[in-house]
């Protein structure tokens, strides 16, 4: 196994300290919204944990064309990395959602076309991790990985759209609000800064465990072809 | 009733941030616990091979 290279090991301290500036600035720079209070702050890591997913999921995507054009596995391994990613921060958006949603739309859920379409994506990628598992054949898991990360990526416009398609309840960041949208607000300048230094740090970050997870991917194979040699021999 | 002053959402603001830092270290330490496994197997098979040559 290669040692860490000097750049990653740069990006991932810069992608902590990021973080940390990130957070207290959503703490304590940006202002308490006048009307939900506190739980508004979770909004500038909500978005950028969907805002993370989608590119996430775009990346997959894009992987697995290169995958299908040029055949090589280290395409299938950035798919892969690029999709454990992509759930966790989906996970963290719907979730944290949820609990921003209690006290202002007084409900953990509602079948809202935003959340229904969020948590039909995640579902879609819970099952390419879990139909990847059921094949063995290398070569046949990374076409497969690369055709269902393609036809997958549809979920991703279609829950971002799904706000300015539909009837929702759910605000709207960029653009007009829909009538019935409840919990929407004008950001102020501090609001905003905050807001797109949060979308900055998280795209660092995901950047830094996407190349995290590449790496360690090249060496599971890497062990693992060193097993299938030993088992042989 | 007029509304005085912005909800008291303190306690869900605590509950969101611990989902979303939870999320990521979820992640970050199943990363970090698979590297670990790998590289134990790598030194494993390591062994064998060297027991394997002799």
């Amino acid at each position: 196994m290669q040692p860490i290279p000097r750049a990653l090991k740069v990006l991932t301290w810069v992608s902590a300290g990021l973080f940390a500036a990130a957070l207290l600035m959503t703490l304590f720079y940006a202002p308490r919204e006048a009307v939900m209070g506190d739980v508004q702050r979770v909004f500038y890591f909500h978005v950028a944990s969907g805002w993370v997913g989608g590119l996430a999921f775009l990346v997959a995507a894009g992987a697995g064309v290169i995958y299908l054009l040029r055949g090589s596995r280290r395409w299938d391994a950035v798919g892969l990395a690029s999709v454990e990613i992509g759930l966790a921060f989906t996970l963290a958006n719907l979730i944290s959602g949820s609990v921003w949603a209690r006290p202002i739309w007084n409900t953990w859920w509602t079948w809202d076309p935003r959340l229904v379409t969020a948590s039909v994506m995640e579902l879609v990628y819970i099952a390419y991790l879990l139909l990847r598992q059921g094949l063995e054949d290398p070569d046949r898991r990374a076409r497969f990985g690369a055709v269902y990360a393609i036809v997958g990526f549809l979920s991703v416009p279609l829950t971002f759209l799904s706000i300015r398609i539909f009837r929702t309840i759910h605000p709207v960041v960029v653009g007009n609000n829909d009538p019935t949208a409840q919990g929407a607000f004008d950001m102020t300048p501090p609001m905003l800064q905050t807001f797109l230094f949060s979308l900055f740090v998280f795209t660092v970050v995901y950047i830094a465990l996407l190349w995290h997870r590449v790496r360690m991917q090249a060496l599971a194979e890497a062990v693992e072809q060193r097993k299938m040699k030993l088992l042989s021999a | 009733m007029a509304l005085e002053g912005p909800a008291q959402t303190f306690n869900y603001m605590l509950l969101g941030y611990g989902v979303i830092l939870g999320c990521i270290a979820v992640l970050v330490i199943s990363m970090l616990t698979r590297y670990r496994a790998l590289h134990r197997d790598q030194r494993m098979l390591d062994e064998l091979e060297t027991q394997a040559k002799r």
